[in-house]
C-alpha cells in the first residue's frame, strides 16, 4: 500500500501569476485549537477561473480552512492569505476582508426562505429597490430578480415561491444571491469566488447535474468556485483541480483529470479503501423476510424475499418508493395490498414500529437529523434509545449499566466519542451516524432495514458504516438498504432490486455500477428531469 | 478532531474505556453549575441566621412549619406543568386547573353535601379529565399545546367565575379536611404527609423510570422518538392527564389550606410556578427541568420572600429579587451551555 506522504504539492502545470491567475493561496497557514491542531502548515493555491475541490473526512481541516478564508475564524500569525491582489497575514483575514476580495460563501442548507418568492429571496441581503417615500419598489424588485434568473438560467419566475423551485434552482438562487449581493446587475461579477459547502448533498444525481452545468457556465464567465463534497463522483467528472487535506494536513493537489475514484479515497482515508468480496450463497428455504404484492401510498404490488446474512440493496430514483417500501415493513406507512412475513409468518405491521420491533425488526431512516437523531440528548441516551426498558429495575434506571454498555458499543463500533455522556451533537456526522446504527445493532436485529446509512459521512466513516452492516448480515440479519450513489450498492450488496414508480423491475446478483444506473434510468417517463416543477 | 483537553480517557482491565478523568477546574465548573443554587441557598439562609432582624424570628418553628406548608400548592402546580414540558409541552392550565379543583372541592361539600373523599376523587378526575382534553386536542388535531392551554385557562377561569358568582365558597367545609389542611402532626404540617410521598413518586417516574425517558426524547424530536417504537401520541396525552391530576390536588390542599375555595387563587400560581421550574431547570441536572430542581426552587424563591419581608422591605422587593433571580440563573445557564458547545462542537 503506497500512500502519497503529505506535503507533496502538484500544482496544475504552468506558472501562476499572482493576481491574475491565483484567485486564493494559503502559505504556510496554521490554526490551533486547544488539544488539537485544526490546519497544520498548509499551503495550496486555487488558480482563477476553475472549479476547484476541497476533500477531506471529517476533522481533516477543510471546514475550518473555509472559516479562515472567510475571516470567521483567525488563524495563527504568521501563516500568509493571498485573495487576488490582496495579501495579508493568515490572523488578519476578516469578514470584510474576504467580501472585500470578492470572495462569497453559499452553506449546505442555503439559507433560503422556501416560502418567500424568488424575487424576495434575491432582493434581501442586496436590499429592496425602493421608490421615494421608502417603499419597495415592486417594479425594479420584479425586473432586477427576471434579469438574474435569465443570468443564471433559474428555472422559474419571479414570483415562485422558492419551495415550487427544484433543488438544483434553489441552490442558484442561492448562489445568485452571494454572487450579487451589491454588484450592479448590469456588469456581471466576473471576479467572484464562490466557495460551496457540499451544494449537492441533498440532491439526487440528475439535479446536481444540473448544478454543475450551471457552475460551469459561471466559471467559463470568470467566477472561481471552491467546492466541497463527499460525493467523489461527481467532484471527478465536474472539477477541474483537487485538493485533498488530511487531519488537518495538506495531502495534495492536483489537477483532476488523471484521478481515480480509489486513490482519492485512499488519499482521504489515509488508508486502503477495500471493497469487501462478494460471497457466493444458496437461497433459503424460508427467507427471512418475504413480501408478496405488497402495495400502499407508493407502492404497487412490491414482491421480494430477503435472506438471513444476505444485503439486498434496493436502487431506484427519488420518487421511486425506496424510501416508503422500507418504512412501510417497519409498520410506519400504511400498506392497503399485501402480505409481509417474518420467517414464514406474517406480520401485522398497521400496529406499528413498536410491534415491528417486538419482532426484531430495525430501521435507520433517511434523514438522520429530523428522524433519527436526539441532538440534545447524551451519545448514552441515544445510543440506547431503543433499549430503554432494559435498564429499569426495581423501580429504578440502572445507569451505571447503561454507561458500561454504552462504552462497550463505542468500543465495539469504533465510535470517536471521548465520553458518552457528552451531548450528541458533539460528534461529527459519520460517528452520529455510527452511533445511530449501533443503537440498533445492539440489539441483535433479525431484519435491518437502512435508508442511505452511508448519507453524508466521509469516505472513511462510510467504511466503517459498511462494515458494521456487514458484520451484522454475517451474524445472521437479513439487510434491506438503499443507497443513491450505485457504486455503494454495487460492491456492497448481494443482489440488487431495482425499484420504479412502486415496483421491483428487476433485479441483478451481478450488481455494477452500469447495469444499475442503465437499468434506473431505463425508463425515460419516469425520469425527474422531464418534470417541470415538483 | 473531537479530543479536547479537559478528557484524558483512562484503561482499565477489560479493554472497555474508564470514564474519562475530568480535570480539577472542569470538575469544579459542573459542581457549581449543579448545585450553585443550593449553595446560595446556603449562603440564604446563613445570612438570615446571623442577620439581626431575622435571627430570632426565621428559625422559628412556627416561621419554618409555616413557611413549609404554604409551599406546598405551589410545588404540586409546578410538578404538575413541569410533566409536559419534559416531554416539550407547554402547559399553561395548571393554575386554572387548580383552581377549578379547589372550588370543586369546596362545592361538593358545600353544595351538594358529598363525603370529603368523594370530594377529593371528583376534584382529581376534574384535573385529570381537563389534563385529557387538553392531551386530546393537541395530539390528535395538531394544535399548538401553548395556546390549547391558554384557551383551556381562560375557559375553566370563567367557568370559575360563573359558578362562584365570582366570589368564593368559605362555608359549609369540612371542619376535619380545613384542620388537615391547617395543622401539624409531630411539629410537621399534615400536607407534607401527602406532598412527601407524591413527591418520592414523581421522581421515580420523571427521573427514574423509562417513562421519563420517553418524555426528554418526545422533547428532543417526536419524529425519532416515533422510529425508536415509542407511542408518542398517548406518551404526550399522559403526561397532560397526570399533569391535571397533580393540578387538580393541589386545588384539593389549596382549599384545605386556606379553609374556603377562591376563584381567583388557583391561577395566580401560574407564574410562581413557573419560575420555580425554570429556576430548576438551571441546577441539579442544568439544562432541562427536573424533579430535584423544581423543588429547589420553590424553596428558594419561599425562602428568600420569606427572609425579605422579616427583614421589613417592601411589597414590590420579593418579586424584584424573584426576577432577578430568574434571570441571572438563567443567564449563567446559558452563558455555560454555549461554553460547553463550543469546546465540544470544535473541530
Amino acid at each position: 500500500m503506497s500512500l502519497p506522504s503529505s506535503d507533496t504539492t502538484v500544482d496544475p502545470p504552468g506558472p501562476l501569476r499572482p493576481g491574475a491567475d491565483v484567485a486564493v493561496r494559503l502559505r504556510n497557514v496554521t490554526k490551533l485549537y486547544p488539544g488539537t491542531v485544526a490546519l497544520d502548515d498548509v499551503s495550496m493555491s486555487v488558480r482563477r477561473g476553475t472549479i476547484h475541490a476541497l476533500l477531506g473526512g471529517n476533522g481533516s481541516g477543510k471546514s475550518t480552512a473555509v472559516k479562515v478564508l472567510a475571516g470567521v475564524v483567525s488563524a495563527e500569525p504568521g501563516g500568509v492569505v493571498e485573495l487576488g491582489e490582496t495579501v495579508v497575514d493568515a490572523a488578519a483575514v476578516t469578514p470584510r476582508v474576504a467580501r472585500a476580495a470578492g470572495l462569497r460563501f453559499v452553506h449546505q442548507d442555503l439559507g433560503v426562505f422556501a416560502e418567500l418568492s424568488v424575487a424576495d429571496n434575491l432582493s434581501i441581503g442586496h436590499g429592496y429597490a425602493t421608490t421615494g417615500i421608502r417603499c419597495i419598489d415592486h417594479r425594479a424588485v420584479h425586473s432586477r430578480a427576471e434579469r438574474l434568473i435569465a443570468k443564471y438560467h433559474i428555472d422559474g419566475a419571479p414570483d415562485t415561491p422558492l419551495h415550487r423551485l427544484s433543488p438544483s434552482a434553489r441552490a442558484l438562487v442561492a448562489i445568485a444571491r452571494a454572487l450579487e449581493q451589491d454588484e450592479d446587475p448590469e456588469s456581471p461579477s466576473a471576479d467572484g469566488i464562490l466557495v460551496l459547502d457540499e451544494p449537492t448533498a441533498a440532491l439526487p444525481t440528475d439535479e446536481a447535474n444540473r448544478l454543475y452545468t450551471s457552475l460551469s457556465r459561471l466559471v467559463a464567465g470568470g467566477t472561481t468556485a471552491i467546492l466541497i463534497s463527499h460525493r467523489l463522483d461527481e467532484v471527478l467528472e465536474h472539477t477541474d483541480t483537487v485538493t485533498v487535506l488530511r487531519d488537518g494536513r495538506h495531502v495534495s493537489t492536483a489537477s483532476t483529470r488523471g484521478l481515480t475514484k480509489t486513490a482519492l479515497a485512499e488519499q482521504i482515508a489515509g488508508r486502503t479503501v477495500r471493497s469487501p468480496d462478494r460471497v457466493a450463497r444458496t437461497a433459503a428455504e424460508v427467507p427471512r423476510l418475504r413480501l408478496s404484492d405488497v402495495g400502499g401510498a407508493k407502492l404497487r404490488g412490491v414482491s421480494l424475499t430477503v435472506d438471513a446474512g444476505e444485503i439486498v440493496g434496493i436502487a431506484g430514483l427519488v420518487g421511486s418508493g425506496r424510501s416508503s417500501l422500507l418504512r412501510t415493513v417497519f409498520g410506519v406507512e400504511d400498506r392497503s395490498t399485501g402480505r409481509i412475513l417474518l420467517d414464514g409468518e406474517e406480520v401485522d405491521t398497521r400496529s406499528g414500529p413498536a410491534a415491528m420491533m417486538r419482532d426484531g425488526v430495525a430501521f435507520l431512516p433517511e434523514d438522520r437529523a429530523t428522524m433519527a437523531n436526539f441532538a440534545d440528548l447524551t451519545i448514552r441516551e441515544n445510543l440506547l434509545a431503543a433499549s430503554v426498558r432494559r435498564y429499569w429495575s426495581g423501580g429504578r434506571m440502572r445507569t451505571s449499566r447503561e454507561r458500561r454498555d454504552a462504552r462497550a458499543l463505542v468500543t465495539r463500533f469504533g465510535i470517536k466519542a471521548p465520553d458518552v455522556d457528552l451531548p450528541m451533537s458533539s460528534l461529527s456526522g459519520g460517528n452520529q451516524q455510527k452511533v445511530l446504527l449501533a443503537r440498533w445493532l445492539s440489539r441483535d436485529p433479525r431484519l435491518l432495514l437502512l435508508d442511505e446509512p452511508s448519507q453524508g459521512v466521509d469516505v472513511g466513516a462510510r467504511a466503517d458504516i459498511y462494515r458494521m452492516i456487514r458484520e451484522a448480515a454475517a451474524l445472521g440479519a437479513a439487510v434491506l438498504v438503499t443507497a443513491s450513489e450505485f457504486d455503494e450498492l454495487a460492491t456492497f450488496c448481494d443482489r440488487v432490486l431495482i425499484l420504479r414508480s412502486g415496483s421491483v423491475v428487476s433485479e441483478t446478483t451481478e450488481p455494477d455500477v452500469q447495469t444499475l444506473t442503465a437499468a434506473v434510468y431505463d425508463d425515460p417517463a419516469d425520469h425527474p428531469a422531464t418534470e417541470t416543477t415538483p | 478532531m473531537s479530543s479536547t483537553t479537559r478528557l484524558q480517557p483512562s484503561e482499565t482491565t477489560d479493554g472497555v474505556p474508564a470514564v474519562p478523568k475530568r480535570d480539577g477546574r472542569a470538575r469544579v465548573s459542573e459542581f457549581l453549575e449543579r448545585f450553585g443554587l443550593l449553595l446560595v441557598l446556603g449562603l440564604v439562609l446563613v445570612f438570615y441566621a446571623f442577620s439581626d432582624a431575622t435571627s430570632g424570628v426565621f428559625f422559628t418553628s412556627a416561621n419554618l412549619v409555616t413557611l413549609l406548608g404554604n409551599q406546598v400548592v405551589v410545588l404540586l402546580i409546578a410538578v404538575g406543568g413541569m410533566i409536559p414540558l419534559l416531554g416539550g409541552y407547554f402547559d399553561l392550565s395548571p393554575g386554572a386547573i387548580a383552581g377549578v379543583a379547589s372550588v370543586a372541592t369546596a362545592a361538593a361539600m358545600a353544595d351538594f353535601g358529598l363525603p370529603v373523599p368523594v370530594a377529593i376523587a371528583l376534584a382529581v378526575a376534574l384535573g385529570a379529565a381537563v389534563g385529557f382534553v387538553n392531551g386530546f386536542l393537541i395530539t390528535r388535531y395538531g394544535l399548538s399545546a401553548i395556546i390549547t392551554t391558554l384557551g383551556m385557562s381562560l375557559l375553566l377561569t370563567g367557568a370559575m367565575l360563573l359558578y362562584t358568582s365570582g366570589g368564593s365558597i368559605s362555608t359549609g367545609i369540612d371542619q376535619d379536611f380545613i384542620a388537615f389542611g391547617s395543622l401539624n402532626w409531630a411539629g410537621v404540617p399534615r400536607l407534607l404527609f401527602v406532598l412527601v410521598p407524591i413527591l418520592v413518586l414523581a421522581w421515580l417516574l420523571l427521573e427514574n423510570s423509562p417513562y421519563g425517558r420517553y418524555l426528554q426524547a418526545l422533547r428532543s424530536s417526536r419524529d425519532a422518538a416515533a422510529l425508536v417504537g415509542l407511542n408518542v401520541n398517548r406518551i404526550a396525552v399522559s403526561s397532560f392527564v397526570l399533569g391535571g391530576a397533580l393540578a387538580g390536588l393541589a386545588g384539593v390542599l389549596l382549599t384545605a389550606r386556606s379553609g374556603a375555595a377562591d376563584s381567583t387563587a388557583g391561577p395566580s400560581f401560574l407564574f410562581p410556578a413557573y419560575a420555580a421550574i425554570f429556576l430548576g431547570a438551571t441546577s441539579i441536572r442544568p439544562g432541562r427541568p427536573n424533579l430535584l430542581g423544581t423543588v429547589l426552587g420553590v424553596f428558594f424563591v419561599a425562602v428568600l420572600v420569606s427572609g425579605l419581608s422579616l427583614l421589613g422591605a417592601a411589597v414590590w422587593a420579593p418579586s424584584v429579587f424573584n426576577g432577578v433571580a430568574l434571570l441571572v440563573a438563567a443567564g449563567i445557564a446559558t452563558y455555560l451551555a454555549r461554553r460547553r458547545g463550543a469546546r465540544s462542537m470544535m473541530h
